[in-house]
């Protein structure tokens, strides 16, 4: 009968471990790296997504509320929460006169890594549709400042514009991966 | 041998499944990296159509200005990176809307697009930000009068039997009258030093004059003698130290912003407040340094002597007073300007529960009821949410006086309504009730009749007293649509019993009532309203203003004002964006809160 030595098979069962390894090691590395670049893709989709409605959302203010009038739900302005008093608009899209529409950014209340946007329309009187949305996930860190004409820092209800930073962190396995977006923007109608 | 046959070729198969989820993990990234970029040119594109639809905007506002209001728009104008579409429609007789499109790479297919509306006026923006206001005359209110808002005060405020204050209430430091240190020009010897923008290669951005304090003392406000050309933007005010003959840059004392609005086409004094109020020194020297950007068609004067008639400074100006090695030029002359230092202690001071249910700020609070929180430096018998102040976390000792407020109209504001005015003819004083009343400058008195009803276009000058006796109103035309109006007074006005003034009827519009009158020296009131006298704006920067029984105005800018019994002012939202029309005479600018992107 003809058939392998016993060193053949040896060898071949080394060659063939060894191609796994290399094999499995590869797909880890992969994934890894699918893994990694996935989460910055992810990250860029939310930050751009964020840094463009908080920033269209503040060219359209009319002033930065201390406070959501509302007793319910209660959010105050300060240095992880910014409210805005967006002009209402009518069923034409036109501004309504002294009627305003609250515009909260935030961390979710109940999951502090949620970054979450609020729209509460005038009832009765803005054509606007309330909003609940999450801007993005994974929030390591959230700030904003309130700055005068002149750059220096003022109260909320004083202030000309508005420096935004957001940081994401995302873990991937034993690594993680951070990304930022910043800006300044000024209010429009102030 | 038949399980060895069956073994072969189980690496391949293992070999092609890696390889399969390889490359498909690798065309996921691919893909999501394409997604990225795509996502990325989407955002960037976005706010590319945004600039550019914003420069539509400032082009339409400068063709309008440039051309008396004769531009209609533009189908296409191309930029660097796009192009804008403008259209014009007149909204009524001085208010326009812009309608402005911003396209990347272009109108022809475009990637991306924006719309910006925003409507303009000829008029001038003006900001009530408190109910009520007050100059260094300070705030009495007795008798359950009541403020529906927050007061901000250059002078003291007392508040007697159950008077309240809803909002916050706020004293300045006590500014003194005359200023520290001053200069100004006197024609012929008048010129324009021309700033904010490239004059004869030179580009003129930031223009300081020194000066030397002749008292130790800390620094309120600053007066500069400017007007403007087209529609420049705020631009900072500094107090810097001096280093060998010039601004320097590492020692900024104070910061505040120059107001645009307060700002007109002719000169006039115009405050600056800073955010902080430090001490400067007798005897040296310190720089009040303008920082503007480059516009050549929105830019400012400043007045220059050109006699350098002021002994204790000098003028310079530079293209970057930040940059790493600044070069600052002289310029021959004296810039005209004045400096306001030291101050007195102010107060806010209660008795038989006096309220304040927001938070007090004050260098002394006596007396007091507040609900919310306390900033003072003495105290003595406040109870701050409830309690008194030892081991109170609402009460804050030591915190440092609030600084002065300027006016929100500018003597240069008042001095553009009467040229508008005077733009519309005159005519003498009138006794009696006509049906209406154009924009024109009325020299004398304006008495009206009991019952009297009057429509008025503004601005209006009086040059004498105005009088509406018992039940009067004064209306201003619906034509004016959401734009406000001003009768301007240089006399005394009294409101009688029920008399009122109303704006245009569109929500927003209001017609304010303004008297030049001086009561600082013998105390004559210079508004003066009676019992139903309501929903009114009254203004009276060097005068003072009393609200009798039951009076009830949405706010109140005076000097000095006095609410008796049962007398309310109470502040709406929409006064801190007022648009007030200056006739066919003035330029377009923005009104505020129009701007919406679509």
């Amino acid at each position: 009968m003809k058939g392998f030595t016993l060193p053949e098979i040896l060898i071949a069962i080394t060659i063939s471990a060894l191609a796994g390894v290399l094999l499995i090691s590869f797909l880890v590395q992969n994934n890894g790296l699918f893994m990694n670049e996935n989460a910055k893709v992810s990250q860029g989709l939310s930050l751009n997504d964020a840094s463009s409605q908080i920033t269209n959302a503040v060219k359209s203010a009319s002033s930065i509320a201390t406070q959501y009038p509302q007793s319910s739900p209660q959010f105050f302005t300060g240095a992880e929460t910014l409210i805005l008093a967006l002009p209402s608009i009518d069923s034409q899209s036109q501004i309504i006169e002294n009627v305003y529409d609250y515009y909260v950014v935030t961390k979710d209340p109940q999951n502090p890594n949620i970054l979450r946007k609020y729209l509460f329309p005038s009832a009765g009187q803005s054509q606007r549709s309330s909003e609940n949305q999450v801007l993005a996930t994974n929030l390591s860190s959230l700030k904003f400042l309130y700055l005068d004409e002149s750059g220096s820092t003022v109260s909320p209800s004083q202030a000309a514009k508005v420096n935004f930073s957001i940081n994401l962190t995302t873990s991937t396995g034993i690594n993680s991966n951070s990304a930022s977006a910043s800006g300044e923007v000024n209010l429009k109608n102030n | 041998m038949l399980t060895c046959l069956n073994e072969k070729g189980q690496l391949f198969i293992f070999s092609l499944i890696v390889m399969s989820l390889v490359a498909l993990t690798t065309v996921s990234l691919i893909s999501g990296a394409l997604t990225f970029k795509q996502n990325t040119n989407y955002s960037t594109n976005e706010v590319q159509a945004i600039n550019l639809a914003e420069a539509g905007i400032d082009k339409a506002v400068a063709s309008l200005n440039a051309t008396a209001g004769n531009y209609n728009g533009d189908s296409e104008i191309q930029l660097d990176t796009g192009s804008f579409s403008v259209s014009i429609t007149n909204i009524d007789a001085s208010t326009k809307k812009i309608t402005s499109t911003g396209y990347v790479p272009g109108k022809a297919n475009p990637k991306s697009q924006k719309t910006i509306e925003m409507q303009i006026s000829k008029g001038i923006g003006v900001s009530f930000n408190y109910g009520v206001q007050v100059g260094e005359g300070g705030l009495d209110m007795s008798n359950n009068a009541i403020v529906n808002g927050s007061v901000y005060t250059n002078g003291n405020i007392i508040l007697e039997n159950s008077s309240t204050i809803t909002g916050d209430a706020y004293v300045a430091g006590g500014t003194q009258p005359s200023a520290d240190q001053q200069h100004d020009c006197q024609d012929p010897n008048c010129l324009d030093f021309i700033f904010g923008k490239n004059v004869n290669g030179n580009n003129q951005l930031d223009v300081a004059q020194s000066f030397v304090p002749a008292q130790t003392a800390v620094v309120n406000k600053v007066s500069l003698k400017l007007k403007k050309f087209g529609s420049p933007p705020n631009f900072t005010v500094r107090i810097l130290g001096n280093s060998n003959g010039s601004p320097n840059k590492n020692d900024v004392k104070a910061t505040g912003t120059l107001s645009a609005n307060l700002v007109t086409l002719q000169y006039g004094f115009v405050d600056i407040v800073f955010n902080t109020t430090p001490s400067l020194s007798s005897g040296v020297t310190y720089w009040i340094v303008a920082d503007t950007s480059s516009n050549s068609s929105n830019y400012w004067a400043w007045h220059l002597d050109s006699l350098s008639g002021y002994s204790r400074g000098a003028p310079k100006w530079s293209s970057n007073w930040q940059s790493s090695n600044p070069v600052w030029n002289s310029i021959p002359g004296d810039l005209a300007f004045k400096i306001y230092m030291g101050g007195v202690s102010t107060y806010i001071s209660g008795s038989n529960n006096a309220r304040i249910n927001g938070s007090a700020h004050a260098n002394t609070l006596q007396n007091l009821i507040i609900s919310s929180h306390a900033y003072y430096q003495v105290q003595s018998g406040i109870t701050v949410n409830g309690s008194q102040c030892s081991n109170n976390p609402n009460c804050h000792p030591g915190t440092p006086d609030p600084v002065p407020q300027p006016m929100p109209i500018s003597d240069g504001n008042i001095q553009e309504w009467e040229a508008a005015a005077a733009a519309g003819g005159q005519q003498n004083g009138l006794s009696g009730c006509p049906s209406a009343l154009p924009s024109k400058k009325i020299i004398g008195n304006v008495s009206l009749t009991n019952g009297c009803q009057i429509t008025v276009d503004a601005p209006i000058h009086i040059t004498g007293n105005l009088l509406l006796n018992n039940g009067s109103k004064i209306s201003l035309n619906p034509q004016y649509g959401a734009a406000s109006g001003v009768i301007v007074v240089d006399g005394t006005i009294k409101m009688s019993n029920n008399s009122k003034l109303f704006g245009s009827g569109t929500p927003g519009s209001y017609l304010l009532a303004l008297s030049k009158y001086d009561s600082r020296q013998d105390g004559v009131l210079a508004i003066e309203t009676d019992n139903g006298s309501s929903s009114m704006i009254l203004y009276a920067p060097k005068g003072r203003i009393q609200l009798h029984n039951n009076a009830a105005l949405k706010e109140v800018t005076a000097w000095k004002l006095t609410l008796d019994n049962g007398s309310s002012v109470t502040y709406e939202t929409g006064l801190s964006g007022l648009f007030f029309s200056t006739g066919p005479g003035g330029t377009f600018s923005a009104i505020k809160g129009s701007y919406q992107i679509k």
